[in-house]
């Protein structure tokens, strides 16, 4: 049964309704070093409905579509009313390069045990524990309908997650690096863990204390953007503004704080339409057309990330950033790909400083539940010095708050790297694919040791 | 369509070992932002995970439908299938009802009731049923610029455990004042929902597979991790939300000490990573909900002296999981304490240590409460416990 047919049948009666038909299909592969444990496929098919009915929205889903439906209560709801803009009708779908259908499992169980042997059997210092891949790829089916008008969309996505243990005499390090987005296995040329492994034991071999105060601090694309995702997109939902997630991802320090909140080199921007992209659609699930949002434009606050919902409370229009991660998940306000718009220098222009600290990736990160004070801890790192990066250093520590963070932002260089991320909100929790990203950064700031 | 017992048997004369696990939920979340109902969520859901194996390759499969859509792999590790019996439980509850709050300030939460229908079905002749059902609810108030929160779960819903766990949450919100505090190690009570948060972490590091793959602190049976203290179980017997009868694998499923005043003695297994505990998962064992043994101290004596107690924690990430080091993020009432009178309120604050030290208290009271919340979702039974870690701003 289609979307349409149920809204038809329905719920046509509703001022405002969505129906879902969604369909995600998983492949899963896990090894321990190079060794297969586990397979698994997932078929996650169901239906659900959304409707408006004074002030409470009520939402249902179930694998039978017949099941569908909730009797309102009587009683006041908290939302106000909603965005009545035309859905957006049509399809869309994400192009595989190299198609996921393209190799077996067993091809892909090889992949996997490969990437292990190059990663393990080149000369090294220290005791590589273990070396664990999760490979996942899915595929997610769309049929929605919105009071009447429906769009339906395809978007393949490969992600894979390694988590390295190594350990010699000093010490055990962890590290935790991920590969991915929509598309095809074209996502898995972009894998380097046998780079990852040999800068861990660099680390373990040479890694030195980090001088705590103030330097120059250069952070990469992995940093930049988790910063992007932790300390700006999160707090430019709107929902969470208005107090709805104040219960469980809490809520936002624009409650208080207005106007400029970062230096001229900052702008940040989330685009669902990125081509390739972990985060990639088209159209929201409640039907209103992706599009780039600027989020901090030199600095200033410019724009929030809507649903119908937050929208019509803030008396403005949804920008198309309703997602649900699964058909028995209601839409939320959420991010795609959030990411630190690049400049124009180069990064030898970032580092050509007297001494500094470089941070290439992290491992332990969090931010209180004002989106305010946050901490990254850095994994692959190294001093810089006089315009070189250098010896590594152990686990460099940047802690503070947003504010002091992107007001410290002195230039960003011309690259944009982009990671994915699984980023997660709303009660029940729902996973939605994103990617972060940015360029190099140069924070005038401060580290401390872990 | 096939039965169940028709599809195993089907596959079971094919020669494969075969498991069907048939999971219904019907869950109903009601959703509170400043004390109205936001958002009222029906979701039902069935699936049918089945696990075929035939000479040392087997694979896992997940659907809505009764069907196998994976392929078998030759694994380093293979599910291995207890032997038949038969187990059933069905227990009826008082389900969720939508309930308006009152509260003297705005109030935000979820109160969510659950109901489980868990079959499984073997070629080595388990047929195990279990029909349960809990209710937990997690609710913030705001009291302007502070904030307190408080956590139930039961297996029953009452009308009266969300206005205890209402009335809780205004308590912590109600004290005001700014404390300041410098970075450095404090004794700190720990609210039993912070408790839950970080024990989540503990029991799923406790897991054979975890330590297998080398992100656990834990290394083997019996080494210290805490001290005499602390005992942590695992309960699936009690009569609580998240309890089962049998595990993945049609083993019986027994209550267990997981950590012994401070130390590790039951790695939670399946068959097939050594000698089980009823914990299967295939492949990878799981605890099914948690319990910290009470001590003997009032949670007013462990407020004695220069203390910190914290409301609640989130957020909770590892720097390096085999030595369990971490950070997590404070969040509602951080209250300051002096000579064992309230100061202040200090703000968000983080805890960043070893869990070794969370695992190691010098007092634990003997008030314990059944909570289950947003960053907590493992059900325990938790005291406050009163640590020796490092606060930074």
């Amino acid at each position: 049964m289609s979307s349409e047919d149920i809204y038809n049948k329905k719920f046509s009666s509703f001022s405002y309704v969505e129906v879902r038909k969604q369909a995600d299909s998983y492949r899963l592969i896990r090894t321990i070093n190079g060794e297969v444990v586990s397979t698994a496929s997932v078929l996650d098919k169901g239906y659900s409905v959304r409707f408006f009915n004074d002030g409470t929205l009520y939402f249902s889903s179930s694998n039978n579509p017949e099941n569908l439906g909730a009797k309102p209560d009587k009683i006041q709801g908290w939302e106000k009313g909603f965005d009545d803009q035309s859905p957006s009708s049509g399809n869309f779908r994400a192009e595989e390069e190299v198609p996921i259908s393209s190799k077996s499992i067993r091809e892909k169980e090889e992949i996997l045990k490969n990437l292990y042997q190059e990663a393990s059997s080149q000369p090294l210092h220290s005791k590589l524990k273990s070396l664990n891949l999760d490979y996942v790829e899915r595929v997610e089916e769309k049929d929605v309908t919105i009071n009447g008008i429906s769009f339906s969309s395809y978007v393949p996505r490969v992600l894979l997650s390694a988590v390295i243990v190594m350990k010699n005499e000093r010490m055990t390090v962890n590290g935790r690096f991920e590969y991915g987005g929509s598309g095809g296995l074209e996502h898995l040329r972009e894998v380097d863990l046998k780079e990852k492994v040999k800068a861990l034991d660099d680390l373990l071999v040479k890694g030195k204390s980090v001088e705590p105060g103030s330097t120059n601090v250069v952070v990469s694309g992995n940093i930049s953007g988790i910063m992007a995702h932790e300390s700006v997109g999160h707090p430019f939902e709107a929902d969470r503004i208005l107090g709805r997630e104040f219960a469980q991802a809490g809520l936002s320090y624009l409650t208080f704080m207005k106007g400029r909140i970062g230096s001229d080199a900052v702008t940040v921007i989330d685009d669902p339409t990125i081509k390739k992209s972990n985060g990639y659609y088209e159209i929201d699930d409640e039907g209103v057309k992706a599009k780039e949002k600027v989020l901090i434009k030199e600095g200033n606050i410019n724009e929030l990330l809507h649903d119908r919902f937050s929208g019509y409370r803030m008396d403005t229009r949804s920008n198309g950033s309703g997602r649900a991660s699964s058909h028995s998940r209601e839409p939320l306000v959420r991010m795609s790909n959030t990411f630190f718009k690049p400049g124009k220098v180069k990064f030898h222009d970032l580092i050509d400083v007297s001494n500094g600290v470089f941070i290439k990736s992290y491992m332990e990160w969090n931010i209180d539940d004002m989106r305010l004070g946050q901490r990254y801890v850095g994994l692959e790192a190294y001093e810089i010095k006089h315009g070189e990066v250098g010896d590594p250093l152990l686990f460099p520590v940047l802690e503070g708050n947003t504010d002091q963070l992107l007001k410290s932002v002195e230039e960003v260089d011309d690259s944009l790297q982009f990671f994915p991320g699984t980023c997660g909100k709303g009660d029940p929790d729902q996973p939605v694919p994103v990617w972060l990203g940015g360029p190099d950064m140069l924070l005038n700031y401060k580290v401390r040791r872990i | 369509m096939k039965s169940i017992q028709e599809f195993v048997n089907l596959y079971k004369g094919k020669g494969y070992n075969v498991a069907v696990l048939r999971l219904k939920e019907r869950r109903k979340v009601i959703k509170y932002v400043e004390s109205k109902i936001e958002n009222v969520q029906d979701i039902e859901e069935e699936r049918f995970s089945v696990m075929l194996e035939r000479e040392g390759r087997y694979g896992i499969s997940h659907s809505s439908r009764l069907e196998f859509n994976g392929e078998l792999s030759p694994g380093k590790i293979v599910p291995v299938l207890s032997q038949g019996g038969e187990l059933r439980k069905e227990k009826e509850r008082v389900p969720v009802q939508v309930v308006e709050l009152e509260s003297r300030y705005p109030t935000y939460g979820t109160l969510v009731g659950v109901q489980v229908e868990r079959e499984l079905i073997t070629s080595n002749g388990f047929h195990g049923l279990d029909k349960d059902g809990y209710t937990y609810g997690y609710f913030r108030v705001k009291n302007g610029d502070y904030s307190g929160s408080w956590a139930f779960s039961d297996v029953n819903f009452s009308k009266k455990k969300v206005e205890e766990t209402v009335r809780m949450a205004e308590h912590f919100a109600s004290f005001q004042g700014r404390a300041e505090i410098e970075d450095g190690e404090y004794q700190v009570v720990l609210s039993p929902q912070a408790v839950g948060n970080l024990m989540m972490y503990v029991a799923n590091m406790a897991s054979k597979f975890s330590i297998l793959a080398g992100t656990s602190m834990f290394r083997e049976r019996g080494e210290t991790m805490g001290n005499e203290n602390i005992t942590l179980m695992d309960t699936p017997c009690e009569d609580r939300p998240m309890s089962a009868e049998f595990d993945d694998e049609g083993t019986h499923t027994f209550n267990k000490e997981v950590i012994s005043k401070g130390i590790f003695i039951n790695p939670l297994s399946n068959n097939e990573l050594g000698e089980t505990t009823g914990n299967a998962g295939w492949i990878n064992p799981r605890p099914w909900n948690l319990e910290v043994k009470e001590g003997d101290s009032s949670l007013e004596s462990m407020l004695t002296g220069n203390v910190v107690f914290i409301n609640n924690v989130w957020y909770t990430r590892f720097n390096n999981y085999s030595e369990g080091i971490f950070s997590t993020v404070s969040r509602d009432a951080v209250m300051v304490y002096k000579g064992g009178k309230f100061v202040g309120i200090a703000g968000r604050v983080r805890i960043a240590d070893s869990l070794k030290k969370i695992l190691s208290p010098n007092a634990v009271s003997k008030e314990r409460y059944s909570v289950m919340w947003w960053d907590a979702k493992l059900q325990g039974v938790y005291p406050y416990l009163s640590v020796n870690v490092r606060l930074i701003r």
